[in-house]
């Protein structure tokens, strides 16, 4: 008899557990932003935006995670016309195309020419606006090297370990695909399999990474110029530094649009004005860790050695490329 | 009338009573049947693509297999070669302590959840291990060395099981036989134990060899990379990383191919007994051993007991730094009632998918008939999880919100992938009722709720208590289907482990492994008790 109330115990409280997790707060409107995990755990960016948001918007803002970008756009395609989303929130530049002709995502109308932003990013995009952007690169740290590789192809031919991310699940691993792939062209396929002899493990994410080359399992990690901005300023460290390669770095912006399905079209394109305003851009770039897409953000010096050399890659050719490099990819590094 | 219209008439209403009394087991097996049906014909139709046959050319796609093959080869080999001495020892050396305990650990280390046993090896052996200062410079855990690991963890203590139970089958009468004829250890071997020993032995390797082709946990956390993935890992990777749904076919019709032919192989070999309730050893004679044999057994029997429970162990003292405080916040109270909701419904569910069937299958009396039946509950062995999974979840997406209903599917998927299991555990139980009691049933002419309930039902508890604890903790440590079904912000034990270790928070993962244990071992202890 025990037993049978135990499941009846579990039964409802697992019932309870489904049903809570569905309960809408209140009666003001809700907008829901699909994103990326790290962008809305307790230490980015999406709790503070969150507040300033609701506090102008007369709203309740709720976020929808994925793991990731790329994990983030294929949610979106399951879930097609009955998707919740009224934003999408952390696609990059290179998957623009794809998500427009899916049809995911609708023309913002907003008017950009009073929003200062960067030149160098040459905005004008119908449907995205960018929130933030980074240029890839291998972070060291300057205790255990002392003479970082200058470039890609030092960095290959050297012994050096390293690990970086799967391309087909993080953005910073389909960055460095492209950027080898720009870089190397045809020769990509050797440029994978001389980087598979220095690699040490090849993560799902980002975070996982980073955290095992923070724990000095690796001398190099792919990551952002923008992450030893992090060390220096939230840590006080000046242990970690971004190397400069003298091919050109490849950026990565992330841009925010509004779903083609949302049932608050208004409220999502005020979200998306909310991005760009100066405070969100400074909110954003100190907590996100990247750099801010206005070239009016008053930042900590620590950012000033993030900016560099930039390699152009459109994302149309991405887009058209990506199946036939992540093969490239695929069978180079899996030997 | 007309004798054949007579007969005819007859069957046409014995079909009807088939229909109408066992309409629940009927609709269990056109369920199943068409949930597989449409799963296929959704991957065969999704945006009109075909499979990727280019594949063909792709070395990647080569090296897949080949990386499958090896690695649950390896893996069933070296479990049943390490299995061997260990079994002989408990089931010939008197003088071994706590046999029984080991017998009853290693019941629940084959059916741990893997993400418990993960943590626990990259605690102990991954880069900053507890074990790891003691290794080789160039020692890696992520590759094939901890898919091995992981994986002979998980078959080693199945294949003693089995074995020890075939040692013990020996008759004492063969081995005083062996004694008079003053047998060398060698001959002994190969005279008396070999025979019984030969006729298990590939089936138990063709089993593990199968549960390591189809893993999917242990190689998408231990893989490392592109250079170790299985086709299991890589359907997954092709529809949620890559989302190609045309690749994931052609993957899965291979994975099917593969692992149906295996399996059919498999079904040859013969049948082995392990769930039986662990003897403390035979009370009757047993030979003498020999010394270095003895040595050699209790070597192994210590060694076993290190393997199987350090990375257990490790994870005791690293639980107590966890951050209690972050795992409340990341809402572990409700992803524990959550977790155990599905792994309760699921192996509830699956008990009435079996009852069912069987019930049906008791009711038909060609023995094509009831071949059939088997095959349908015994099918889901021989599918892919993740190409069911993938198939339903596509199929319905268009009419059903995944976000909202993705629970419904654990719970069914969970259910269909233990029945399997459960309807192989029942099936001789509810045989041997029909046998004893199937007339004496049919002459009380009782309705069958009360039938069932006061005599079917009773017969049948031992063994559905134990299924139904064996069920639960399968469903409770599932990761395959939850890695379709669900999502970040709906997660369960086991993927909140795999995502607080994924993200280095070894000691809250730990934790939460631990937690999962408990689980499980409550779920077991069940079932030992009321075996």
């Amino acid at each position: 008899m025990k037993s049978r109330h135990f499941i009846h115990a579990l039964c409802v409280s697992g019932l309870l557990s489904l049903s809570t997790s569905q309960a809408i707060a209140n009666d003001l409107p809700e907008l829901t932003v699909y994103t990326y995990s790290s962008f809305t755990s307790s230490w980015g960016p999406g709790p503070v935006l969150k507040e300033a948001f609701e506090a102008v918007c007369d709203c309740k803002l709720t976020y929808v995670s994925s793991d990731d970008g790329v994990s983030l756009l294929n949610r979106l395609r399951l879930e097609g016309d009955r998707t919740r989303a009224d934003v999408v929130m952390g696609l990059d530049d290179m998957l623009m195309p794809q998500t427009k002709q899916l049809g995911l995502v609708q023309q913002h109308h907003l008017d950009l020419t009073n929003v200062p932003l960067k030149p160098a990013l040459n905005w004008n995009d119908s449907h995205f606006v960018p929130f933030d952007y980074g240029f890839f690169t291998f972070i060291y740290d300057r205790n255990r090297i002392e003479q970082p590789a200058t470039s890609m192809a030092e960095l290959l031919a050297s012994n050096a370990s390293v690990i970086y991310q799967d391309p087909r699940t993080s953005t910073p691993g389909q960055g460095l695909m492209h950027w080898i792939q720009l870089i190397y062209q045809n020769d990509a396929v050797n440029a994978w399999r001389q980087l598979s002899g220095n690699t040490v493990t090849v993560t799902k994410g980002w975070s996982e990474a980073y955290a095992m080359f923070l724990q000095g399992e690796a001398d190099y990690v792919l990551s952002y110029t923008t992450s030893p901005a992090y060390h220096q300023l939230v840590e006080e460290n000046d242990q970690y530094a971004a190397a400069t390669f003298s091919e050109g770095h490849l950026a990565q912006i992330e841009v925010a649009a509004v779903s083609a399905f949302s049932q608050q079209p208004d409220l999502a394109r005020e979200f998306l004005t909310f991005l760009l305003e100066v405070d969100t851009q400074s909110i954003i770039a100190q907590n996100n860790w990247m750099l801010p897409v206005r070239s009016d953000v008053e930042l900590p010096d620590a950012f000033n050695s993030a900016e560099r050399s930039a390699l152009s890659l459109s994302p149309d050719a991405a887009e058209e490329n990506r199946r036939e490099w992540l093969r490239v990819w695929r069978s180079a590094a899996g030997r | 009338m007309p004798q054949a219209a007579k007969l005819n008439s007859q069957r046409y209403s014995q079909g009807l009573t088939l229909v109408s009394k066992q309409w629940l087991g009927l609709l269990s097996l056109g369920f199943i049947v068409t949930l597989s049906l449409l799963a296929f014909v959704s991957l065969a139709g999704w945006s009109g693509e075909s499979a990727a046959t280019y594949l063909w050319k792709d070395p990647w796609f080569w090296q897949v297999i080949r990386f499958s093959l090896w690695q649950a080869g390896l893996s069933a080999l070296l479990s049943v070669l390490l299995a061997l001495p260990i079994s002989r020892a408990l089931a010939l050396d008197p003088k071994l302590p706590a046999r029984r305990a080991f017998l009853r650990w290693c019941l629940l280390c084959f059916v741990m959840p893997s993400l418990i046993l993960i943590t626990g090896l990259v605690a102990l052996l991954g880069r900053s291990g507890v074990l790891t200062p003691w290794l080789s410079d160039g020692w890696r855990l992520y590759g094939l060395n901890g898919i091995l690991l992981a994986h002979i963890f998980l078959n080693l203590p199945f294949a003693i099981r089995v074995l020890t139970l075939q040692w013990q089958s020996i008759p004492s009468a063969a081995w005083k036989l062996s004694a008079q004829l003053g047998f060398s250890g060698w001959q002994r071997f190969y005279l008396v134990e070999w025979p019984v020993l030969r006729g298990v032995l590939p089936a138990v390797i063709g089993f593990i060899f199968l549960l390591c082709f189809n893993s999917f946990a242990v190689v998408l956390a231990l893989g490392g990379g592109p250079a170790a993935s299985t086709l299991e890992v890589a359907i997954f990777q092709s529809l949620k990383y890559d989302f190609n749904p045309s690749e994931a076919l052609f993957l899965a019709w291979t994975q099917l191919l593969l692992a149906g032919s295996i399996y059919v192989m498999l079904s040859r070999f013969g049948r082995f007994q392990w769930l039986a309730p662990a003897q403390s050893g035979q009370s009757d004679w047993i030979p003498q051993q020999s010394l270095s044999m003895t040595l050699l057994g209790r070597i192994g029997y210590v060694m076993a007991w290190l393997y199987l429970t350090l990375p257990i162990m490790v994870l005791l003292p690293l639980a107590k730094q966890a951050n209690w405080q972050l795992l409340l916040n990341t809402g572990l109270l409700s992803i524990l009632s959550r977790s155990l909701f599905l792994a309760v419904s699921a192996s509830l569910l699956s008990l009435v998918f079996a009852l069912s069937i069987l019930s049906v299958w008791a009711a038909l009396r060609h023995s094509r008939w009831h071949m059939w039946v088997s095959s349908i509950a015994l099918y889901p062995l021989v599918v892919p999880t993740m190409v069911l999974s993938v198939g339903l979840y596509i199929l319905m997406m268009p009419y059903l919100d995944w976000y909202r209903w993705g629970w419904v599917a654990i719970v069914l998927m969970n259910a269909v992938v233990v029945l399997p299991f459960v309807f192989k555990q029942l099936h001789p139980r509810v045989a041997s009722y029909q046998q004893q009691y199937g007339r004496l049933q049919a002459d009380l002419n009782q309705d069958r709720f009360t039938c069932w309930r006061h005599i079917y039902l009773p017969y049948l508890k031992p063994v559905l208590l134990q299924v139904m604890a064996m069920s639960f903790v399968l469903a409770l440590g599932d990761m395959s289907i939850f890695a379709i079904f669900g999502n970040d912000d709906w997660r369960t034990l086991p993927w909140l482990i795999y995502t607080l270790a994924g993200s280095y928070r070894l000691a809250e993962a730990a934790l939460v492994s631990l937690l999962l244990l408990v689980f499980a071992y409550l779920g077991l202890r069940w079932l030992e008790r009321s075996a």
